[in-house]
C-alpha cells in the first residue's frame, strides 16, 4: 500500500497595517517538477469573505501527474486552471476529503487544517506517477462547472508511482496545513 | 475510518457554545488548551483538550 504523509504547508499570517493581511509561505524542501506547497491566494480571498468553509464545505482532491500548467503558482484560481496536470485512468477518481477539522493550538501558538486520510483505492501504475495533490471546494453541487470549483491549496509530495494498490495521502500529525 | 487523531481527545461537545464556555473555564485554570471544530459524520462536532497543565 501507498502511503504518503502530506507535511506541513505552513503559513504565517503577518498584520501588515491597518485592514491589510500579507501571507507568507515558507514551501518545503523541492521535489521533481514542481517546486513549492502553494495555498492559492484567491482560496485566501474566498476565506476571507466567508465563501469557503474548511471543515463544513464540500472540499475534494486531485491528484497531478504532470507540470505543464505550473499548478505550483499561487496566481491559479480555479479547478480548469490546472486540470491538464490531473492524472487519467478508469481507477482513479477524486476523493472528497472527510472528518475535516480546524484546531486553535495554544501550545503551538497557530491554527491547523487536518481531515481524515485520503485514499485512491487500487490506483493502477497506469495512472502515472504523483507529483502533487491538490484541494479545490466544489462549487455548485458537482465537478461539471471547474470553471468556478476554487483552487485550494496543493502539496508538492515524493514523486511516487502507484502499484494497483490503495494510494493513501496521510495529513501530518500537525495538520496537513498551518496557519500561525 | 478516519484515523483518531489527538486534537479529538479531551471533552467532546456538540454546542460550540458550552465548548467555548469550557475552555474559557480551563484557561482561567491556566491550562493551554486545544479547540477543534471538526465535522465527523457530516455533523459539526467540537472538542476541548487540554495540552498542558
Amino acid at each position: 500500500m501507498e502511503q504518503i504523509t502530506l507535511q506541513f504547508l505552513s503559513l504565517w499570517l503577518i498584520v501588515a497595517g491597518l485592514g491589510s493581511l500579507a501571507a507568507i509561505l515558507r514551501p518545503p524542501q523541492s521535489r521533481g517538477a514542481l517546486h513549492a506547497s502553494v495555498f492559492y491566494h484567491q482560496a485566501f480571498v474566498e476565506l476571507a469573505t466567508a465563501n469557503l468553509n474548511l471543515v463544513s464545505g464540500v472540499i475534494r482532491d486531485m491528484l497531478l501527474t504532470g507540470s505543464t500548467t505550473t499548478p505550483d503558482n499561487p496566481d491559479h484560481e480555479f479547478v480548469d486552471d490546472i486540470s491538464a496536470d490531473e492524472g487519467a485512468h478508469a481507477s482513479y477518481g477524486r476523493v472528497t476529503l472527510g472528518t475535516k477539522a480546524m484546531t486553535d493550538d495554544d501550545v503551538n501558538n497557530r491554527a491547523e487544517w487536518s481531515f481524515a486520510d485520503v485514499v485512491h483505492a487500487t490506483l493502477n501504475a497506469a495512472f502515472g506517477t504523483v507529483t502533487a495533490m491538490a484541494s479545490y471546494l466544489q462549487v455548485g453541487g458537482d465537478d461539471a462547472t471547474p470553471g468556478n470549483d476554487i483552487l485550494i491549496c496543493l502539496w508538492d509530495i515524493a514523486d511516487t508511482a502507484p502499484d494497483g494498490s490503495d494510494f493513501t495521502l496521510q495529513p501530518g500529525s500537525e495538520g496537513a496545513v498551518q496557519f500561525a | 475510518m478516519p484515523r483518531i487523531r489527538t486534537q479529538f481527545l479531551g471533552e467532546r461537545f456538540d454546542d460550540k457554545t458550552a465548548a467555548i464556555a469550557r475552555r474559557r473555564e480551563l484557561r482561567a485554570e491556566g491550562k493551554k488548551t486545544a479547540f477543534t471544530e471538526a465535522e465527523i459524520d457530516g455533523e459539526l462536532a467540537y472538542f476541548v483538550n487540554v495540552l498542558e497543565d
